[in-house]
């Protein structure tokens, strides 16, 4: 690899940082920034909620809070 | 010939460091807003129902008596959480709020868009995705959390080929993500999402990849 070579690989480096911070806040097609929200309905089918109430992974103290909980929302 | 290979190795982890350091900060890294919070529908009704619930919330919180039944877990919840570090706080409150129904989102036939739910009506019914999300950002506001360290983050889910919303917290400048499934995931941890828009109670940042990624569905 000459030095020209890897000069040439610095500058498209920083080159493709440059313009990937710079998508961020400005639109793909027009260049221009983005001032409309975009329109998106978040109705997440596939996330779905399955989640095992098994809290056996977590630390004493955060099983005991939320057993307190637990039993606090359930007493009459 | 040895000197251009250790250049070479030098610029790959230099850019490597860069693009971690990017990937864990992406949310919080200084990108200007978009707009303000007042833009987005949903999350402005969300935001004046939520201050309208804020004295039930606050008795509640002073008092367990004064808590309806479906907020009373929630009240021991922020009452044993004050002692706890940052992370333990974001590991519990996931937790307690991913015990909770999942109701599917109606969709307004006029407007086309679903409905957010505030803290407490979440509590009270159940919701999705983003009621997950929005319940715990006002959750952990409750626990001190400024809202400078909190974005509901609307992404594209590439595995899962579907619309997701979740929880995005910055914890020592690391962006974590309280997911659906009890992880809670930061930088290259992160599942495969395209980034749609994040917002929180001041304002909304649009992020482009998630609008490139559909371009090329």
């Amino acid at each position: 690899m000459t030095r020209n070579t890897l000069l040439s690989l610095t500058a498209a480096g920083l080159l493709l940082t440059g313009a990937t911070a710079m998508a961020d806040t400005t639109s793909p097609q027009t260049g221009t920034r983005i001032k409309q929200l975009p329109k998106i309905i978040v109705n997440d089918t596939a996330n779905k909620q399955t989640v095992q109430d098994d809290d056996a992974d977590l630390s004493p103290e955060l099983q005991a809070i939320l057993a307190e909980a637990e039993a606090t929302e359930n007493a009459e | 010939m040895r000197r251009a290979i250790f250049f070479a190795l030098i610029f790959i982890a230099i850019s490597q460091s860069i693009g971690a350091q990017a990937e864990q900060n992406y949310l919080f890294d200084g990108q200007l807003p978009s707009g303000t919070a007042a833009e987005h529908p949903l999350w402005t009704v969300v935001l004046q129902r939520h201050a309208d619930q804020q004295a039930q919330l606050s008795a509640c919180l002073d008092q367990l008596a004064a808590c309806p039944r479906y907020l009373r877990g929630w009240q021991r919840i922020v009452k044993r959480a004050h002692g706890l570090n940052d992370h333990a706080k974001l590991v519990l409150i996931n937790r307690f709020f991913n015990k909770r129904r999942y109701v599917d989102d109606v969709i307004d036939p006029v407007t086309q868009l679903g409905t957010w739910l505030t803290l407490s009506d979440f509590l009270e019914h159940g919701g999705d995705c983003e009621d997950f999300a929005i319940a715990k950002y006002f959750t952990l506001r409750e626990l001190g959390f400024g809202p400078e360290r909190l974005r509901i983050l609307s992404a594209w889910d590439k595995k899962a080929r579907d619309y997701h919303a979740i929880l995005a917290v910055n914890i020592d400048g690391r962006a974590h993500f309280l997911e659906n499934d009890n992880t809670v995931l930061h930088g290259r941890q992160l599942r495969p999402y395209a980034f749609l828009y994040a917002v929180n109670e001041d304002h909304w940042w649009y992020h482009s990849d998630g609008h490139r990624d559909q371009a090329n569905l």
